[in-house]
């Protein structure tokens, strides 16, 4: 504000010709007759007809557009009735000089303060009085702003007097400085209150009444904006926000970070990148799924595992999405990382309460991974260098800027680690890459295209010729079309690839070639329609084809006497119909309701083993074997899903907020192992294995403190889980043709409390969090031939019941940061023996119940400071460095604990995977 | 593929260990002492050798397994076949039943054990198919990193056996560093001539893990090269000659499982994707109390042993790295043997005499004197050559 003063100031200055000292009377009578005349015209003809000189900014005046028609009529009424509805303001001083200002009147008398405001009778002035604006403490202003903010936006057909009724205006809202979609930004109006939230593209919709309004645009990492509106009908109106690069020493109080409390939505946590940075981990590698652990309500069963157990799910209960991809195995190095690249990432979503019904196919939760849009200004670029993993992102516009693009590779050198070690693993190889691209289109203001490419892969043989590799492959295309203002569709077709291959070679005799394949086809299109401010409505419809490889188990090479052995392919359709409408009841209820009608048809051509009704699904109880042709329909699975949920204000800055919701599941990774393993596979419902069913009831509330800047959150949920797998005793899943005779049905149940408290603002932001959650199945599965722990229930493998989490950060100054990091959980629970005896020579272990044991408690703190370069924004390369110490007390957190026979003797372990406090060091640069 | 986790466990170790100290720590948990005293019964109904069967009961877990061996006595053990034939089984003491004799057993019929205990409880074992081993086709070996694989070959020309487990035991001749024909004696405090040679000893050892096989998934019913025992360079089992002795038994599908899961509860275990434990039921049951544990698997058939000999002669002149032995010279006066001798620090190999002239005996390392020292055995075992 004090630069567009400034401003003015060289108006008059550089221009000193204009200024024309004309002692006329001010009664100068004006007669004139304009149609959709600019000021700038506006202003000539006056100048030309009388001594009156004006002085304004171009760019405040640029939005008015003046249809008048007066005959001898007088300036300052003339003024009046131009500037009516607007915030502009004049002043007319003796030499009739005439200023025009925004937002605030001036007075010129010699001694009083140029801005107070006041009126002075010796002036002509506006009528209207002006508010104050608070512009002194403004400091993050910059030049593009002021005049963004200033300047009335004019949206619809411009008639001269104000109409009366609703318009619907609708745009986007991006990223200033690189055209990205800006997701969850809150656009509302004051008096009375109207809030609409900007979806997954930055769009939004919103009606008000015709006249003028200023709307408020608040989004997480980006500074609040304003804009003047001026509303005469139906319209495109975007918007173009300005990121916070860092605070500066004064802090900005800011206002409106109040998303927690006004969403209808619950039990769902957004982390953006910024904050995913923060967040120290082991090797310094940005790990977006160990971000998502520190939330409350999700775990893992340890270290080496990305597998995430949301609110006593499974880890193949979640539906992980990255750009809208199904991701298989979201894992490299045996767990230790996740599978994707942190530089082309923006945010991350955890849906774990309130599941939208436009996702379906898993009972736990949905985790939404989504990539920014590229630069659409210019071609930049970042790399990092880590101590396993190197990293290199370049994003920006194709041709022009209606094109963008955003890719990233990441590849690994940790096979230095191997040839460090002791020389029995000198052989060994482990190696990973991953890329991503994500590339946006604008056809039109109505069409635009996304695409949307992801590969992982993982190679790794540890000191022996088994060879093991995995990839995922996911590609996809969306095609978002603005029917309206208030409608638009989104249409989705994409592929997505899971295989494993492993291979053993070092006998020729038993040289194989072991490799799995999933195969998923989707189709879907969504669509949002705006119907008023008290209803949005959703819908849409989505198929899915599964083509599924089971398994097949070649030899290799001549010598080779494997015989080859395929297991039947599975073949499915998955399809789903759904509508949610988010229903504004009155300013302070609010309720969205949706249903997904699910449908699953299993299909040919396949074998499928029928067996003795009542018994034991066993080999000997198979009563016939049934040939199912291509195409034919064996199984029909299919049930409607709920999702409701509601919010009721108690206060300005609380709210309540109630959720139910049921899902179904078609497809179910076995695995009886307790961490995410290589070769787990994909096994979809069939005829004799039923789809999993999941429902939760969940209530919280939620109240932000001081000025909003503190938000929390206590959620209750119980929730119901049936037909989850679980293994018999000795269970084959790898090569298995029957494989139903090896699993059983269990049925789950979990409930927790959760609470939360965050600062997201400030020198000092993080949260804290403390869960207390128990997840239980038991096995009475009358058909399994055989009881786990006597038919009760029992304690799965990821109940963890309390667990406390502290993810703090701390700014000292511009460019230095540290971060703090503390957890605390509760150990799993464990199977241990309960008796030894000596058989084959050694002595030997009996198991009985199962997790009736825990491992001990977990604890761990990290730390690390991030340190900018300097801040100058132009400069040809920025960079920082980030170091710190995973593990700081150095605990040996227990992973697992076991007993092993090792030369005739029993000995029991526990088995750390980080024995001490590991420093790392990164550096990042970005160009 | 069998074993994916096995592989994880040795990077994981070795970047643990390497990088951020230990991974493995021993442990032992507070775990609740629970008296089971469950029957278990190993052996196989053999028609090829002295059939063997071990009955005792499990025991508590604790640290270091220091709870005593329970063994089954005074029981009556009867091996049954499927046309009321029955041939009891001598108790031999310490919880053994067996018979001296190799029993002829008709390979179309089935078997099963019949145990009545001392508590007036009765158990049967599931009737099996008699089961012929085929013989072993070779023992070889070759050398890999340095040391020496040895590997078992063998194949079914009727492609029926599908599924073996073998048991073996090493037997190795090692020698003194000094040959000596005196020993201390220290009851009189004296050094006396030896009358039990201790230059050469035999040592031996039964396997301890349980090595399974499975033709399963071939078009023919082979094995090759079924990796056994490895011999790290330098180890002193192949300093002078080896022996390794196998039997090979024949499993139906049930029995491999069986086996399987012992042996992945039991030595594949401390991974970070380890299966869950659990315990496969075995092929014993308690007619007394149905729900009662009983553990162990039965089987029945032919067994097939072989024994074969590698020498050092074979191996690199860089195989045998000989020990410290320094001779010490000691005088023959009763505080110097009370000193080097008494203490079992040093021993005789051979009189000398002091740099003055006096009687002395030349002295080494007891272990690099006597052999049986380290638990080898004197005597020449029957099968040595």
């Amino acid at each position: 504000m004090k630069r567009g003063i400034r401003l003015m100031f060289y108006l008059i200055l550089l221009f000193p010709a204009m200024v024309s000292f004309a002692q006329e009377s001010k009664d100068d009578l004006i007669s004139g007759s304009f149609n959709q005349a600019s000021f700038e015209q506006f202003a000539k003809k006056i100048e030309e007809q009388t001594s009156f000189r004006f002085y304004f900014d171009v760019t405040q005046l640029d939005s008015i557009n003046i249809t008048i028609s007066v005959a001898k009529a007088h300036l300052p009424a003339v003024l009046d009735q131009v500037f009516a509805n607007t915030d502009l303001h004049f002043a007319i001083d003796k030499q009739n000089h005439v200023f025009i200002t925004q937002g605030f009147t001036i007075s010129m008398e010699p001694g009083s303060s140029f801005l107070t405001g006041k009126k002075d009778s010796s002036f002509v002035v506006s009528k209207k009085s002006a508010g104050n604006r608070g512009y002194i403490n403004q400091t993050k202003k910059i030049s593009q702003e002021i005049s963004v903010e200033n300047k009335l936006f004019e949206i619809g057909l411009k008639v001269n007097e104000i109409p009366k009724g609703k318009v619907k205006i609708a745009g986007y809202v991006r990223d200033l400085h690189n055209g990205e979609a800006i997701s969850g930004a809150m656009i509302y109006v004051e008096n009375p209150h109207i809030q609409v939230a900007s979806d997954q593209f930055g769009y939004f919709s919103i009606i008000l009444t015709a006249g003028r309004h200023t709307i408020n645009i608040i989004a997480p990492g980006m500074f609040d904006a304003k804009r003047q509106v001026m509303l005469y009908s139906d319209g495109k109106f975007n918007v173009d926000m300005d990121e916070k690069v860092l605070k500066l020493k004064e802090v900005l109080v800011e206002v409106g970070k109040e998303k927690n409390v006004r969403s209808a939505m619950m039990g769902t946590n957004k982390l953006d990148i910024i904050a995913m940075k923060q967040i120290p981990t082991a090797f310094g590698e940005l790990d977006v799924l160990k971000a998502v652990l520190s939330l409350p309500g999700v775990k893992s069963v340890g270290e080496a595992s990305t597998g995430l157990n949301v609110r006593g799910g499974a880890t193949d209960q979640n539906l992980i999405l990255f750009n809208g991809s199904n991701i298989f195995n979201p894992s490299h190095l045996f767990g230790f990382f996740s599978a994707f690249d942190p530089d082309v990432i923006k945010d991350v979503t955890l849906y774990k309460s309130s599941i939208p019904a436009n996702y379906g196919g898993r009972i736990s939760s949905v985790l939404d991974i989504t990539s920014p849009d590229g630069n659409d200004k210019k071609i930049k670029g970042s790399a990092g260098i880590g101590p396993l993993t190197g990293r290199l992102t370049v994003e920006g516009p194709i041709n022009n800027d209606k094109t963008t693009f955003v890719a990233g590779v990441r590849t690994t050198y940790s096979n230095w680690l191997f040839s460090i070690l002791p020389k029995q693993y000198e052989k060994s190889k482990a190696s990973f890459r991953d890329g991503t691209i994500h590339i946006s289109h604008k056809v039109n203001n109505k069409n635009n295209i996304y695409l949307n490419g992801y590969i992982s892969a993982d190679k790794f043989n540890l000191n022996s010729d088994t060879t093991y590799q995995y990839q995922n492959q996911n590609a996809n295309i969306q095609w978002k079309h603005n029917f309206n203002n208030q409608f638009y569709g989104v249409l989705t077709a994409g592929a997505d690839h899971y295989d494993y291959k492993v291979s053993g070679t070092d006998n020729p005799v038993n040289a194989y070639k072991l490799a799995y394949t999933i195969n998923q086809y989707k189709l879907k299109a969504d669509f949002s329609y705006f119907l008023n401010n008290k209803h949005k409505i959703t819908f849409g419809v989505n198929s899915l084809y599964y083509n599924i490889h089971s398994g097949s188990f070649n030899p290799v090479g001549k010598q080779s006497l494997v015989i080859p052995d395929t297991i039947e392919a599975e073949h499915a359709i998955e399809s789903a119909l759904y509508a949610s409408d988010q229903y504004n009841i009155t300013s302070k209820f609010s309720i969205e309701g949706g249903i997904r009608y699910s449908i699953f048809n299993y299909l040919g051509p396949k074998h499928i083993n029928e067996y003795a009704p009542g018994l034991p699904r066993q080999e000997s109880n198979v009563t016939g074997t049934n040939f199912y042709p291509s195409g034919k329909i064996i199984k029909t699975y299919s049930g409607p899903e709920y999702r409701v949920s509601a919010r009721y204000f108690l206060s300005d800055n609380s709210s309540l907020k109630a959720s139910f919701n049921s899902l179904r599941q078609y497809i179910h990774m076995l695995s009886n192992t307790t961490a995410i393993s290589p070769t787990d596979i994909w096994k979809l419902s069939d005829p004799n294995i039923r789809p999993q069913l999941g429902s939760q009831v969940s209530l919280g509330l939620y109240k932000n403190f001081k000025s909003n800047t503190i938000e929390t959150s206590v959620e209750v949920y119980y929730k119901w889980i049936q037909n989850y797998l679980d293994y018999k005793s000795g269970a084959v899943l790898i090569m298995n043709h029957h494989i139903e005779t090896d699993v059983f049905t269990t049925k789950g149940k979990a409930y927790g409390a959760e609470f939360l408290m965050k600062k997201a603002t400030g020198k000092l932001n993080g949260w804290v969090s403390y869960t207390y959650s128990r997840s239980l199945i038991r096995e009475n599965d009358p058909l399994a031939g055989e009881l786990i722990n006597k038919g009760n229930y029992y304690p799965s493998n990821f109940d963890q019941p309390h667990n406390a989490t502290m993810v703090g950060n701390y700014r000292i100054t511009h460019r230095y940061s540290v971060s703090l990091n503390i957890t605390y959980s509760t150990g799993r629970p464990i199977t241990l023996p309960v008796a030894v005896y000596d058989y084959a020579g050694s002595a030997r272990l009996l198991y009985s119940d199962r997790n009736a044991y825990r491992i001990p408690d977990y604890f761990r703190s990290d730390f690390s400071v991030i340190m900018e370069g300097d801040h100058k924004l132009k400069q040809l390369t920025h960079n920082s460095w980030t170091l710190g110490i995973y593990n700081l007390t150095g605990r040996k957190n227990a992973y697992s604990i076991y007993y092993v026979s090792q030369n005739g003797t029993i000995k029991g372990y526990k088995l750390s995977i980080f024995g001490s406090a590991i420093p790392f060091i990164t550096y990042n640069i970005r160009f | 593929m069998r074993r994916t986790h096995f592989y994880h466990k040795l990077v994981l170790c070795g970047i643990c260990s390497l990088l951020f100290g230990y991974c493995k720590t021993p442990y032992d948990a507070p775990l609740k002492a629970t008296q089971t005293n469950f029957l278990v019964v190993e052996g196989f109904i053999d028609g090829a050798a002295p059939t063997t069967i071990k009955l005792s009961r499990t025991r508590i877990l604790s640290a270091g397994d220091t709870a005593i061996s329970l063994k089954e006595l005074n029981a009556n053990v009867l091996i049954e076949d499927d046309h009321q034939n029955t041939y009891p089984l001598a108790e031999a003491g310490n919880g053994v039943y067996s018979n001296t004799n190799t029993l002829i057993l008709n390979p179309a019929r089935q078997y099963r054990l019949h145990i009545s205990t001392s508590s007036a409880r009765e158990y049967f074992s599931d009737f099996v198919p008699f089961k012929p081993s085929p013989l072993i086709d070779t023992i070889g070996w070759k050398f890999k990193d340095g040391g020496v694989q040895t590997y078992l070959n063998t194949h079914d020309p009727n492609d029926s056996t599908r599924y073996y487990r073998w048991e073996y035991n090493e037997t190795w001749e090692v020698h003194s560093y000094y040959d000596s024909y005196i020993k201390y004696d220290a009851a009189s405090n004296s050094v006396i001539p030896r009358t039990e040679q201790a230059y050469i000893c035999w040592h031996s050892h039964n396997s301890t893990n349980i090595l399974l096989g499975s033709s399963a998934k071939l078009s023919s019913d082979v094995i090759n090269e079924m990796p056994f025992v490895y011999i790290e360079q330098h180890d002193e089992r192949l300093s002078v000659l080896y022996s390794i002795w196998v039997k090979q038994y024949a499993l139906d599908l049930k029995g491999y499982n069986f086996w399987q899961a012992m042996k992945s509860n039991t030595e594949n275990v401390g991974s970070i994707f380890d299966p869950q434990p659990n315990q496969t039921p075995g092929n014993i049951h308690c007619r007394t109390d149905s729900s009662e544990t009983v553990v162990g698997y039965i089987g029945a058939g032919n067994t097939f042993e072989k024994r074969v000999f590698i020498n050092n002669h074979l191996m690199p002149p860089t195989w045998n790295i000989f020990p410290f032995c320094p001779t010490k010279i000691v005088p023959d006066n009763p505080d110097s043997l009370t000193f080097y001798f008494g203490t079992g620090a040093l021993a005789p190999y051979a009189n000398a005499s002091t740099a003055s002239g006096s009687p002395a005996f030349s002295a080494s390392g007891i272990k690099c004197v006597d052999c049986t020292i380290s638990g080898g055995i004197n005597i020449k075992p029957p099968f040595w050559p």
